[in-house]
């Protein structure tokens, strides 16, 4: 199966140029009603890195924020024992139980509860089904997958049959594997709408993946559970989806501003509030853009290389939620998707890092008693990742003129 | 268990992928011959193409060139329309297929000095129909003069150059996007939209400037194609909208 992923995968990445989403913004209206600072998304001459000072100092605190969840949590296991063993050592009886179950599902560590099992089960066969649910709603709207590909009247019919069978493929479990080759391919044929709108569906791939790896007869056992790899992939393509979405909101920036435009009230959340303290109120909306997307780009970053991948997820299903029953309401519903498959993480017990090296190295050097060593490894670890992830990309931007895209 | 070989996995993804374009090719092929529709006159020379939503069969076109009859500028009896159209009779059977609805008009411009792009626009709709696209081909380098009646003081001209900047920005289709500039000329009362290069084969489609001023609040006395030997305003430096405070008015 290892070996079946790894080529798929392959395939698969030699299909995308500079792959980059956004997904809920094409659900809802997004014209833009004021103008936006065109400068401040240019090269800003004489200023550090060619940054407008607002967005570099977004980019700052983001910078710090990713490297401090690096650093807490390379020294995850430490933390752990110093707060259950030593911290809160007097703690007896539920107390102590509920203390290692909630230190457990922070540090990402298997939960071993009855009740968190069942919902991880659910959270799977919600996860394998709700893109039936997605398609139809497409179908009945007479769109491709999601409303951002309308369907030609001429060819209406033929796509929104195709979706049914599709639907009825994923919803009575029936030959997974011709449901995932169907769902990849279908992927590649939203090309068609161009490059930026093709990667709103990019998350689709994610239960590709799943039907692509279960059996033939996949309608005669009951997938209530992921194996390792498979959750893996899935925390890869999910977050990379929203780790890309995050970016495509800054370089199409007129699109996320046209959001803003139609629905003012997101502008007030206060996460991306915290994003943005401190910048110039005259470039309100412009800070909202980038503050907005680097709250993304850590989100789907922390998923996809699983650092606090439970605390991330959590906060991207409480957000999705309130986007899809508070914000923008109805039209939002296709969301079910991302909140189950994000759920599939959360809840899961198989969860793994692709940083786990760095933590293994402080572990090395912490039983050789080298400290210094130790600090010196997450240390630069953490600061190395924290700075390309936020950096490298905001400066190639800055290079590029979106302002007619 | 069994389960998908990559083999057969990689069978299945190239047989979807196929089969959706290829039904895609087979019942739309209005979008993928779009440019192919543009080359098709092989002695070239500027020609205007009429894309009209609605023009399904030999009655429509009739009804079109009565429509266009004594437009100045284009050469009527050269036109072409689309090769293979349904009769009235045939349109008239139930099994007539959608993709045929609409269709393109090519009309060879004869008199470039004397096409008014307004009056081809006020012809069609005086008769019952609206051209979808008006795509102009064949000329490399043009502006568009539009006449306006009302131009009367500097916010009039503000909004237009300002605006027409903030709606190629916002146009997510590629609309405007082949406008390198606009001017405006207060006292000729006159909106002009420097175009980029035109490649040979490629069209660039005028009624989204006509439509675009008219979103403004504008309504055009005429459209009218000026080539670049005769540019007396050379193209300005700035391109219609990158800063927030939009293009080149004379009231900037």
């Amino acid at each position: 199966m290892g070996r079946r992923l790894v080529f798929l995968s392959a395939a698969l990445l030699t299909l995308f140029p500079v792959m980059a989403v956004y997904a809920h913004e094409r659900f809802i209206r997004h014209d833009l009603k004021v103008p936006v600072h065109e400068q401040y998304f240019a090269r800003q001459p004489g200023m550090l890195l060619g940054m407008q000072s607002d967005m570099l100092r977004i980019a700052t605190v983001s910078c710090v924020l990713l490297l401090a969840f690096l650093v807490v949590f390379f020294f995850r296991h430490n933390l752990d024992d110093f707060i259950e063993h030593r911290l809160l050592s007097g703690l007896r009886g539920p107390a102590q139980r509920a203390l290692h179950h909630l230190a457990n599902f922070l540090t990402d560590k298997p939960v071993m509860l009855p009740w968190f099992k069942t919902v991880s089960e659910w959270a799977v066969v919600l996860f394998i089904r709700s893109p039936a649910l997605v398609l139809m709603y497409s179908a009945t709207n007479d769109s491709l997958v999601m409303p951002s590909y309308p369907l030609e009247p001429t060819s209406a019919i033929y796509y929104k049959y195709i979706q049914v069978f599709l639907a009825i493929l994923m919803l009575t479990q029936t030959a997974l594997p011709l449901a995932g080759a169907l769902v990849v391919g279908t992927w590649v044929y939203l090309w068609r709408w161009g490059w930026m709108v093709a990667a709103d569906a990019l998350p689709v791939l994610t239960v590709a993946v799943v039907y692509l790896t279960s059996p033939w007869q996949s309608h005669r056992v009951a997938i209530t559970e992921l194996n390792e790899k498979q959750i893996r992939w899935v925390r890869l393509l999910l977050g990379f989806g929203f780790f890309a979405l995050g970016w495509l909101k800054i370089y199409n920036y007129h699109l996320t501003a046209g959001v803003a435009d139609n629905y003012p009230d997101v502008m007030n959340d206060p996460m991306i509030g915290f994003f943005a303290m401190g910048t110039n109120p005259l470039f309100r909306r412009e800070n909202w853009i980038v503050a907005f997307a680097f709250a993304e780009v850590l989100s789907g970053f922390m998923l996809m290389v699983g650092i606090f991948t439970r605390v991330w997820g959590s906060m991207m299903i409480w957000i999705f939620t309130k986007l899809m029953l508070v914000t923008f309401g109805f039209e939002e519903i296709p969301h079910i998707y991302p909140i189950a498959a994000t759920m599939v993480i959360v809840f899961s017990n198989k969860l793994g890092s692709e940083f786990s090296f760095v933590e293994k190295l402080q572990q090395k050097a912490a039983r050789e008693g080298k400290t210094w060593l130790r600090l010196a490894t997450v240390g630069v670890a953490s600061l190395v990742i924290a700075t390309v992830t936020v950096y490298a990309l905001l400066y190639v931007l800055t290079f590029i003129d979106r302002s007619h895209l | 268990m069994k389960f998908a070989s990559v083999k057969v996995i990689l069978i299945m993804t190239a047989v979807t992928i196929l089969g959706l374009y290829a039904l895609d090719y087979w019942k739309n092929p209005q979008l993928w011959h779009h440019e192919a529709a543009a080359m098709a006159s092989p002695e070239g020379g500027p020609r205007l193409i009429l894309w009209m939503n609605h023009l399904c069969c030999t009655g429509c076109l009739e009804d079109v060139r009565k429509a266009l009859a004594g437009t100045a500028g284009v050469d009527l009896e050269k036109a072409t329309g689309p090769k293979e159209l349904l009769t009235q009779a045939a349109a008239n059977m139930e099994n007539a297929t959608l993709p045929d609805y609409g269709n393109a008009v090519t009309l060879p411009i004869s008199e470039l000095d004397k096409l008014d792009l307004v009056k081809v626009d006020r012809a069609l709709r005086d008769k019952g129909f609206v051209a979808g696209r008006m795509e102009l081909s064949g000329i490399p380098h043009f502006r568009l003069e539009a006449a306006l009646d009302h131009l009367c003081c500097g916010m009039c001209d503000r909004s237009i150059s300002e605006r027409m900047g903030f709606l190629k920005a916002k146009s997510q289709g590629g609309r405007l996007k082949w406008i390198e500039s606009i001017s405006v000329q207060h006292e000729k009362k006159t909106v002009v939209a420097y175009a980029r290069f035109l490649e040979a084969g490629k069209t660039d489609d005028v009624a989204e400037f006509l439509s675009g001023l008219n979103f403004l609040g504008f309504e055009p006395q005429s459209l009218r194609i000026e080539t670049a030997e005769h540019m007396e305003h050379p193209p300005l430096q700035a391109p219609v909208a990158p800063s927030g405070t939009g293009g080149q008015g004379p009231g900037d």
